[in-house]
């Protein structure tokens, strides 16, 4: 096939009167969008452009400015330019469609149809700056009766915690900022399923180490250097499909740290193949259990999926510590476009399904309930906390924090801001000093804005917040959607 | 204490800096027998040239000996007595010193040549020798320059400047026979003849008549309104001699810049170097060693022991926008690599591990590490030089080389501040 | 002080050069007009090399050889130990890029004088190449152990 009908979908304007030809375009793209010749000439080739913004963020002059490419297709409500798009990319590759991050359809945000209380007269608000605002969150099985021995439990001081992201998604200076970040804010970072490189350990007081399907550097040092260990079933980006971490990002040092070959596929299974049923998971937890001395909770994280309640219930009954549950926003490295924007369920609508069907049950002390999946700012925070969970992840938004631009292309690991990469050159892209620091600043301000809230609602504890859906109303949602969340109508 | 030191050039200034740093209080004076500051000599090519006001001409402002509470005083000493620790000056007045260094410097060499004592004929050494000039410069005129050598070549660029046709006279086959190779004196004598320099080299003058002209071997006769004599330069050894102190080709001295009297320390043009690649002492009449020589002289007549371990041949010139950098042993022998690029060049003399000599022409940027190469007498394989000469760069300097600079940082050996 | 080099994070992007010659020659970090109406020059060379690279800034040695070596009193020591060039005095004999042994210092573009690194100090606060550095890969080192 020779004429590919794929048009640019950016395009790079240079404003020649700023422009100094200092080349920094040019070196800073992996994609080879920039080039100057030796007569200082300089063009772009928009097709490459995958709107990272890297280069208009180091220009020095703000010379560059990325537009999307003006080319209209005749306007049309059901066929969109992205659906014609992908047909003609499928046309030419006939492969399945890649992508990376989450689910960017223009589906409905529960968090953008609830508002938050705040008191006025009856009961007073509270300026956080000037009272105690406990955000202090324990993680675990809370349910220990009286001479029973008390089960582990992890001890959050801010309710937000990293998401799983493995060494090989993401560069090791992505969880070295993340980990630095975690121990600093007393809060957890997630290996996710890459095994726990040696100079991480170090952190493994504020490490969750994960075991998925493909038991990637699963022995019984990574267990123990951590605070937490996670069984992960599902992803919100990807429900009901495995990993897979292409070959060409399985760098020696990945493979080191994984255990398995260099510049092989890493494939993670769909299911884990010891776990068909609620009882074969309860076997996996308390191998980890005994594993780890019954020192650590153990969180089972799962993607928001149709009948996630009575899923949740069973991992409970399973002897989950932590459920983790990622919605259908939750991002990916890598997911066959179609399953990251057709799969799944919001994570509001799960958290309140999960919290209301696990009080019903009278096990909800038994649990912790942990968020994930498109927590975008400290307000999303405080409502998805009203609607039921203890604490969230945040994947997306710290990537951002990181310098993400969510071009979606981390599955092509040339990640200009060296985030979704193992190139050595790329990976330097991102100081773990600065990235931390960026992290951590992150953190502190919505841990500054979540009490803030609080205060408003004349909450002084974390606590009181929890599944405290009096605080929320519906706005703009229909009577069932209400019902489904467990909160009434603005006005109501 | 009492700091005389004798002298007011480069290291005399060396001398003021090294003494302060570790002796606030004591005296120091400086006998200026020129009575003119000071001034570099190398600079005094530039004032004739007119390219620099004779304000820059001096090494340190006036204000600098001042702020140093070093008093300096004109007049020419005449003698040293040792036994009293005092030294006379010409004009009767005596100065006591505790310790005395001397910064005598050097003269030019005046050949016996017939009619070298015209009044036309110069030798550019001093700020004075560049104002007799001045005076005799005709726009148009001839002037004969004798001898190529770092001051020959100066003083045949200033002149040129002033619109005088110059004709060089070198006895050797080469000019600049000192930092020269015969392949890169080619490439320089092309330069000065592409700029309208005559260059006669192998020829000698063997007279100078009443007539204005120079009379050479082959028995031309050159017209000159104007002579500059500039075939070397030899210490002024005369007051330490008299003195009684050690001398040989220049003043000998010890690792602390002592000389044989133990009150007596001397730096500069005058002295005796080690060569840090022969091994041998010689007279290194070099400007960036005669600062370093002063300095540690300084610091050592101030109490603070300081070994001068010596130098190497090196020596930056630039003349009509050639700029020529050159160091090592002009006497070694070993493999000789080449680069050359349109005016630019580059050559190596390798012995065994060692870099012992380079030539640089118009490409003075990479001369900074090859001279440290050259002076540590860093270990670097043969083939890593092959590579090097490639495309000189400094990032394609031997890795050997980059380690050990950076070994330097680490280990504190070269400190900051 | 000394600007120093963190090579694991230098992305040998050139900022550093950028801002470093805007901030001088009177340019007073315009890069736009520096580079528009001028012909600046960085004071330190990026060096690349195997995948590495790093600015080959001046150490503001103690014993500093440039000064030693230069032949008009030109190059100096500032009170804070920072080296400098009085660029009215040099006369580009580039005697000093002969003694430097890190070929810190380089002849100017059209080798009338040579530059070297000044800190920036006709400017107020940290050293353009620090300041400017996007991946933290430069630090102003505090001067270690003065007499």
């Amino acid at each position: 096939m020779t004429l590919s009908m794929l048009t640019p979908a950016f395009t790079v304007g240079r404003n020649e009167e700023r422009c100094i030809r200092c080349g920094v375009c040019v070196n800073q793209c992996i994609n080879e969008v920039h080039h100057l010749d030796e007569d200082g000439f300089m063009w772009v080739t928009d097709k490459n452009c995958v709107g990272c913004h890297r280069c208009a963020v180091l220009c020095p002059t703000q010379a560059l400015a990325i537009t999307e490419f003006p080319l209209a297709f005749r306007p049309n409500n059901y066929w969109s330019s992205a659906s014609l798009r992908e047909i003609y990319a499928q046309a030419e590759t006939g492969g399945v469609l890649l992508t990376g991050m989450g689910n960017p359809r223009p589906y409905r945000s529960y968090f953008d149809h609830l508002l938050l209380n705040a008191s006025q007269v009856t009961n007073p608000s509270i300026d956080p700056l000037r009272e105690p605002m406990e955000l202090t969150t324990y993680l675990g099985n809370q349910a220990a009766m009286l001479g029973e021995r008390e089960k582990p439990l992890l001890k959050l001081e801010v309710p937000v915690m990293f998401s799983a992201m493995s060494y090989g998604a993401v560069s090791l200076n992505v969880q070295k900022s993340l980990a630095r970040a975690a121990r600093e804010m007393a809060t957890f970072w997630n290996t996710g399923e890459g095994g726990l490189h040696s100079d991480l350990k170090e952190y493994a007081d504020s490490t969750i180490v994960q075991v998925a399907s493909g038991r990637f550097g699963v022995t019984p040092d990574y267990l123990n250097n951590a605070a937490a260990v996670e069984i992960k079933i599902g992803q919100g980006a990807k429900p009901g499909i495995g990993g897979h971490l292409p070959a060409e990002k399985v760098s020696a040092d990945v493979a080191k740290t994984r255990m398995i070959p260099a510049w092989s596929d890493a494939i993670s299974p769909a299911p884990h193949h010891d776990i068909y049923s609620i009882e074969d998971l309860a076997q996996l937890i308390e191998t980890l259990k005994v594993a780890t001395n019954y020192q650590k909770p153990v969180s089972v994280k799962v993607a928001a999926v149709h009948n996630i309640s009575a899923i949740a219930s069973g991992m409970v009954r399973a002897g989950a510590d932590i459920v983790a549950i990622d919605g259908f926003r939750g991002a990916t490295g890598a997911a066959p476009m179609r399953i990251r924007d057709n799969i799944g369920i919001p994570i509001e609508m799960a958290i309140a399904q999960v919290d209301q069907r696990l009080r019903d049950e009278g096990i909800r002390q038994s649990v912790s309930l942990v968020a994930a999946g498109g927590i975008r700012n400290s307000a999303d925070v405080v409502k998805i906390l009203a609607l039921g969970a203890d604490a969230v992840y945040i994947g997306t938004a710290a990537l951002i924090a990181l310098g993400c631009h969510l071009c979606q292309t981390c599955f092509t690991g040339r990640c200009n801001w060296g985030i979704a990469t193992t190139d050595r050159q790329l990976s330097k892209r991102l100081n773990p000093e600065i990235g931390a620091i960026r992290a951590i600043n992150l953190l502190k301000a919505w841990e500054h804005e979540i009490k803030e809230m609080m205060g408003g609602m004349g909450i002084n504890a974390v606590d009181s917040l929890r599944g405290n859906r009096l605080m929320l109303k519906g706005i703009g949602l229909e009577q069932h959607e209400l019902e489904l969340l467990g909160v009434t109508a603005a006005g109501d | 204490m009492r700091y005389v030191i004798i002298g007011n050039c480069i290291a005399a200034a060396g001398a003021v800096e090294g003494i302060r740093s570790a002796d606030q209080k004591g005296e120091i004076t400086i006998i200026d027998g020129e009575k003119r500051g000071c001034y570099t000599r190398p600079l005094i090519s530039y004032l004739l040239a007119g390219s620099k006001p004779s304000s820059l001409l001096y090494y340190r402002p006036e204000e600098f000996f001042a702020q140093q509470q070093a008093r300096v005083i004109a007049g020419r000493a005449v003698r040293i007595d040792p036994a009293e620790g005092q030294v006379v000056l010409e004009d009767g007045r005596s100065v006591d010193y505790d310790r005395l260094l001397l910064a005598t410097g050097a003269s030019p060499v005046i050949p016996g040549l017939p009619g070298i004592e015209q009044p036309w004929v110069k030798t550019l050494y001093t700020w004075k020798d560049a104002e007799e000039i001045e005076a005799l410069i005709e726009a148009g005129g001839t002037a004969v320059v004798l001898g190529s050598g770092l001051i020959g070549i100066k003083a045949a660029e200033a002149l040129h400047q002033r619109n005088m046709k110059v004709v060089i006279v070198e006895k050797q086959e080469q000019i600049l026979p000192r930092l020269l190779s015969p392949w890169s004196a080619t490439a320089a004598t092309r330069h000065l003849e592409e700029q309208g320099i005559q260059v006669l080299t192998g020829r000698e003058a063997m007279s100078i008549t009443e007539q204005h002209q120079v009379e050479l071997d082959n028995g031309v006769k050159i017209p000159a309104q104007l002579v500059i004599v500039a075939v070397g330069t030899r210490p002024n050894q005369a007051l330490a001699r008299d003195a009684g102190l050690e001398t040989g080709q220049g003043i000998i001295v010890n690792r602390h810049l002592q000389t044989s009297n133990p009150n007596i320390w001397a730096a500069g043009d005058v002295i005796e170097t080690r060569n840090i690649l022969s091994g041998t002492a010689e007279v290194m009449a070099l400007l960036p060693l005669a600062h370093l020589e002063g300095y540690l002289a300084g610091c050592n007549m101030a109490g603070k022991s300081a070994n001068y371990p010596g130098g190497i041949f090196l020596n930056a010139v630039h003349f009509m926008g050639m700029h020529i950098i050159a160091a090592g042993d002009p006497n070694s022998s070993g493999t000789v690599l080449n680069w050359q690029e349109g005016q630019s060049s580059l050559e190596l003399t390798i012995d065994g591990e060692y870099l012992v000599r380079y030539i640089s022409i118009n490409i003075p940027g990479i001369t900074g590490p090859l001279t440290a190469i050259t002076e540590k007498q860093m270990k670097i394989a043969a083939g890593e030089w092959q590579e090097f000469i490639k495309q000189p760069s400094i990032a394609n300097l031997p890795a050997a080389y980059l380690a050990e600079t950076r070994r330097w940082e680490d280990d504190g050996s070269l400190r900051c501040g | 002080m000394k600007v120093q080099n963190n090579s694991e994070y230098c992305l040998g992007c050139g900022l550093c050069q950028v801002y470093c010659a805007a901030a001088h020659d009177g340019y007073n970090g315009n890069v736009i007009k520096a580079f528009k109406k001028g012909t600046p020059q960085a004071r330190a060379g990026l060096i690349k090399k195997n995948h590495e690279s790093w600015i080959n800034t001046c150490r503001h040695c103690q014993d500093a050889p440039c000064i030693n070596a230069c032949i008009t009193g030109a190059l100096q020591k500032d009170e804070k130990g920072t080296v400098f060039i009085d660029s009215q005095r040099c006369v580009g004999c580039f005697t000093c890029v002969m003694v430097c042994p890190f070929g810190h210092i380089q002849p100017s573009r059209d080798s009338s004088r040579a530059i070297k690194c000044d800190l920036c100090r006709g400017l107020s606060g940290t050293p353009a190449c620090v300041a400017f550095c996007p991946n933290g890969a430069l630090r102003l080192a505090e001067e270690v152990d003065r007499p």
